[in-house]
């Protein structure tokens, strides 16, 4: 008995831990939407190169 | 009988291909470089115009000292083939203030100059003359190991030896410094007036970036202006000229008029060319001097690439395209003061001209923008007919122009500039002009066949450079290897010339399993 309740204990734990991950993470991506909407025209122009060279780097390294 | 027509193929006659011909010829393969125009050098050679002899691409020798480490490969002696001349002073700067200066090569010379226009940053400039020289020292102790056999060259073992000197360790915080920062944020560190950031932060131009993209070890090339930059008497094609020399010499060959439509593969491995004619030539390897778009894109097709080479080729940026206009002087100007004259706008307009003009594909006005004018016949007169001068002048600006076609507006926009020129620098310019050719970004792409125009071919940025540049040996293709500004150390001819020999090397280890 106690060990079917320290298991369902753990479950709720573990979906509380990740609920409160997916909050925070949903939290940055808010505080980065709003940061983005913030810049200027120039500093959006080098975060977007810098993304896209962040993402497609990763290709080179097979040529 | 043989089953190659040669050992090595080679495409491209630029100073990569050339340095690879040279090297490999002296190892006693059978080279044949294929040139598709009737010029070689590719991004370091000259126009002649009826006697006017404007550079291409490159304007000056910097970092010589690596020219002698290719000619130790080679077991000659450069002063044998290529005679230098300093070039001092460094630069005639005009500002849009009104402010002109030369700038002298000599280090407190240099020091006056900067004091007459802010005296409080002097101290700023010999704390960056002092920590430049402890990288410029760690240059020459690294350059200062003897070159081991072209085979060894690309060994881990030699690599390690190389760098692991004890100058590292007083250049190794400034290094930390330079290699962590911007070269924006480097130079205002050292100097406080706007005008004085500017004229030692302009160098950015020479690798086609942006100074907030670029790495502080950039503002070393400054510093190296004070070491000394070089001119070769008969103008840069000297170099690429005296490289075919060393390579006939050795027994290479060179067909001109020869272009490459495609890399014969065979089961995956190139196995020779195909020209435009249809003529077929089998080599056991190809060495490719073209940019690395037409290589993989044009030249081995993208049906034979794995969709994720052809993602990253395609996506891999090309540096900022830098166009060029030459003029042919009637008479000689004497307020051409200096081999180069630099032409700079405001801080702040020459930091905006990378946003506004480049990233929005405008193209900005001429008196807004930034000239590099190179006279080419002022350290060597033999460039140009005889009391007749010969300048070009080298300025960035988009390749893809949101409102114009480049086409359209190239001798138009040319007058522009030479207009703005003759205001801020040049009195009387327009109407001593006897010849003018305007070489755009299209026309650029055109006649070296350089994707977007672009002299420094791939961007060098980090993202872009080291594992993230294309390979020497090529990764898709067996028996295909890479040289030129698009692999690495990057563009600008002694970087060519490493890229030279590490591909040269590295085929030379990979020969006997070819």
């Amino acid at each position: 008995m106690s060990k079917k309740k320290s298991a369902a204990e753990e479950s709720t734990h573990k979906k509380s831990h990740w609920k409160r991950k997916l909050f925070i993470l949903a939290l940055f991506a808010l505080a980065g939407y709003y940061y983005g909407f913030q810049l200027d025209e120039e500093k959006r122009s080098r975060v977007s190169k810098l993304l896209f060279e962040g993402r497609e780097m990763w290709f080179r390294l097979f040529v | 009988m043989a089953r190659y027509d040669y050992d090595v193929v080679i495409i491209g006659s630029g100073v990569g291909g050339l340095t690879s011909g040279a090297l490999l010829s002296k190892e006693g393969l059978k080279v044949l470089v294929l040139e598709q125009s009737d010029r070689i050098g590719g991004c370091c050679s000259n126009y002649n115009h009826d006697g006017f002899q404007p550079d291409v691409g490159a304007v000056f020798v910097i970092g010589h000292e690596m020219y002698y480490k290719l000619f130790e490969l080679l077991d000659l002696r450069l002063e044998d083939y290529l005679d230098y001349r300093l070039i001092d002073p460094v630069y005639d700067t005009v500002m849009d203030d009104g402010t002109r200066v030369l700038l002298p090569r000599d280090i407190d010379e240099m020091a006056e100059v900067v004091a007459s226009i802010s005296p409080g940053d002097v101290d700023g400039y010999y704390r960056y003359c002092d920590d430049m020289k402890k990288i410029f020292d760690l240059y020459l102790s690294v350059l200062s190991v003897p070159m081991p056999a072209l085979r060894d060259v690309t060994k881990l073992s030699n690599v390690i030896k190389m760098i692991a000197r004890t100058e590292q360790l007083p250049a190794l915080p400034v290094n930390m410094r330079l290699s962590t920062r911007t070269l924006d944020k480097v130079v205002n560190s050292y100097f406080k007036d706007d005008r004085i950031r500017l004229m030692f932060g302009w160098e950015n131009l020479y690798a086609a970036l942006p100074a907030h993209r670029c790495t502080g070890m950039l503002s070393n090339i400054t510093y190296m202006g004070r070491m000394g930059y070089y001119y070769p008497k008969g103008g840069m094609i000297s170099i690429p000229k005296a490289l075919r020399k060393i390579m006939e010499r050795f027994g290479g060959e060179i067909r001109f008029s020869s272009l490459v439509e495609k890399i014969v593969i065979k089961n995956g491995r190139a196995q020779g060319v195909r020209l435009a004619g249809g003529d077929e030539i089998s080599a056991k390897a190809v060495i490719s001097n073209a940019h690395s778009r037409t290589t993989y894109l044009d030249l081995v097709g993208e049906e034979n690439l794995p969709w994720v080479a052809k993602r990253a080729v395609k996506n891999q940026p090309c540096s900022i395209p830098a166009p060029t206009f030459y003029v042919g002087l009637k008479e000689k100007m004497d307020s051409v003061r200096a081999h180069f004259t630099v032409l700079l706008n405001g801080r702040d307009k020459f930091d905006n001209l990378w946003h506004e003009f480049y990233d929005k594909g405008l193209l900005y006005r001429p008196d807004d923008g930034a000239f590099l004018v190179s006279c080419a016949s002022h350290d060597d007169p033999d460039l140009a007919p005889e009391g007749k001068q010969v300048l070009s002048a080298i300025y960035i600006a988009p390749y893809n122009l949101k409102y114009h076609d480049w086409d359209d507006i190239a001798d138009e926009w040319a007058w522009d500039c030479i207009d703005s020129l003759e205001k801020r620098a040049f009195p009387g310019l327009r109407s001593n002009v006897e010849w003018m050719d305007s070489v755009t970004p299209t026309e650029l792409e055109r006649r070296l066949r350089l994707p977007e125009g672009a002299f420094f071919g791939l961007e060098m940025s980090g993202s872009n450079m080291g594992p993230f540049r294309p390979n020497y040996r090529s990764r898709i293709v067996d028996s295909l290897y890479l040289t030129g500004q698009c692999t690495n150390p990057g563009g600008g001819v002694p970087l060519v010339m490493l890229s030279g020999i590490a591909a040269s090397s590295m085929l030379v280890n990979d020969w006997p399993s070819l």
